[in-house]
C-alpha cells in the first residue's frame, strides 16, 4: 500500500483550496472558516516483529530436532505463518483535508468525505 | 511542501535523539533506544511488579514547508493487547529528563484509555520551524506477577496532528 499524499494549502480564484492533485477541499476566501491538515502517523509499533518470530522459530527448530521428517507442506505452512508475522504492516501516514465553518466540519482523505460537527482523529 | 515529521526516542542524560518513525519502541529495564533482549522486564515471583525505565517519544520536524503545527495528540486503538499483567503507562511532559526507572503508576495514566476520541494532548502550539516541537510523551511498562514469560504481543501508538 502506497503512502497518502500530503494536501498542499494554497489560495486560488478566491478560495482556500486543499488539494492533493487528485481531490481538492476548496471553501470561498469569505466565508469565515479555516481549512487545514490533520496529519497522523499511525501503527508505531511497541514490539518488534523479531520478539513475536523467536518463539515462533524456536518452536519450529524444536519440532524439527524431533521430526526431521515433518511433511513438506506442513513445514512449509509453518515457516508461511513465521513469514507473515515477520512483515507486519509498517506506520501508515495519515494526509487529511479539514475544512470548518460554524462549527461544522469537512473532512477528504483524498477518497471519502465526512460531513461533521466531531472532532476526527485518524 | 507539509512539514517533515518523524517521532524520535531520546535517552541518556543529553537526550540522544533516535528516529523511530518506521521503527520499533521496546520496553525493557535499561535506558537505550536498541530493540534487543537484553535487560528484558521480568515477570515477578510474588506478588509486585516490574516496572521499565521511561520512554520518552517526541515530535521533531526535520523540514518541509508550513506555516505551523497544532493540536499534536497521541493515543491508542483502545485495546490492550500486551497480554494479562502487562499495561503500559502514558503521560504528557514539557521538560526532558534522563529516563528512570519508573516505581509507581503516579501521576501516570493507562495509555489505553488514551484513544482516537479521547486523545492525551502533546501541546496544542503552534510550533513552528524544525526541531523537536511539543511535549514529550513519556510512557512505560508494567509487569505483574499474571504475566506469561516471554515475549509480548505487539501494539500501536498513533501520533496526529494539525498543520497549515
Amino acid at each position: 500500500m502506497s503512502d497518502p499524499v500530503p494536501f498542499e494549502l494554497l489560495e486560488q480564484d478566491g478560495y482556500r483550496v486543499a488539494t492533493n492533485g487528485t481531490r481538492s477541499l476548496l471553501m470561498p476566501l469569505d466565508e469565515p472558516g479555516r481549512v487545514f491538515r490533520r496529519r497522523g502517523l499511525k501503527g508505531v509499533g511497541m514490539a518488534a516483529p523479531g520478539a513475536a518470530v523467536l518463539p515462533m522459530l524456536n518452536g519450529l527448530a524444536g519440532d524439527l530436532v524431533t521430526r526431521l521428517d515433518m511433511p513438506p507442506a506442513e513445514l512449509a505452512a509453518r515457516l508461511a505463518e513465521i513469514a507473515a508475522v515477520a512483515s507486519p504492516p509498517p506506520p501508515q501516514p495519515v494526509e487529511w483535508a479539514v475544512a470548518e465553518l460554524d462549527g461544522v466540519r469537512v473532512y477528504l482523505d483524498g477518497e471519502t468525505v465526512v460531513v461533521t460537527r466531531k472532532d476526527l482523529m485518524p | 511542501m507539509p512539514a517533515t515529521v518523524q517521532l524520535v526516542e531520546k535517552n541518556g542524560a543529553g537526550g540522544t535523539p533516535t528516529d523511530k518513525t518506521s521503527g520499533n519502541i521496546r520496553f525493557k529495564n535499561a535506558d537505550n533506544s536498541t530493540v534487543d533482549l537484553n535487560n528484558p522486564m521480568v515477570v515477578p515471583s510474588a506478588p509486585g511488579f516490574d516496572y521499565s525505565f521511561e520512554k520518552w517519544l517526541r515530535l521533531n520536524v526535520t523540514g518541509g514547508s508550513y506555516s505551523q503545527i497544532t493540536n499534536v495528540r497521541a493515543y491508542s486503538d483502545g485495546s490492550n493487547g500486551m497480554g494479562t499483567g502487562v499495561e503500559v503507562y502514558a503521560k504528557a511532559v514539557a521538560t526532558y529528563a534522563t529516563p528512570a526507572e519508573a516505581t509507581a503508576t503516579t501521576g501516570y495514566t493507562n495509555f489505553f484509555t488514551y484513544t482516537s476520541g479521547a486523545a492525551l494532548s502533546l501541546g496544542a502550539g503552534p510550533f513552528t520551524s524544525t526541531g523537536e516541537k511539543g511535549d514529550h510523551l513519556v510512557m512505560m511498562l508494567r509487569v505483574s506477577e499474571a504475566a506469561s514469560a516471554g515475549l509480548t504481543p505487539s501494539e500501536t501508538l498513533t501520533l496526529a496532528w494539525d498543520e497549515i
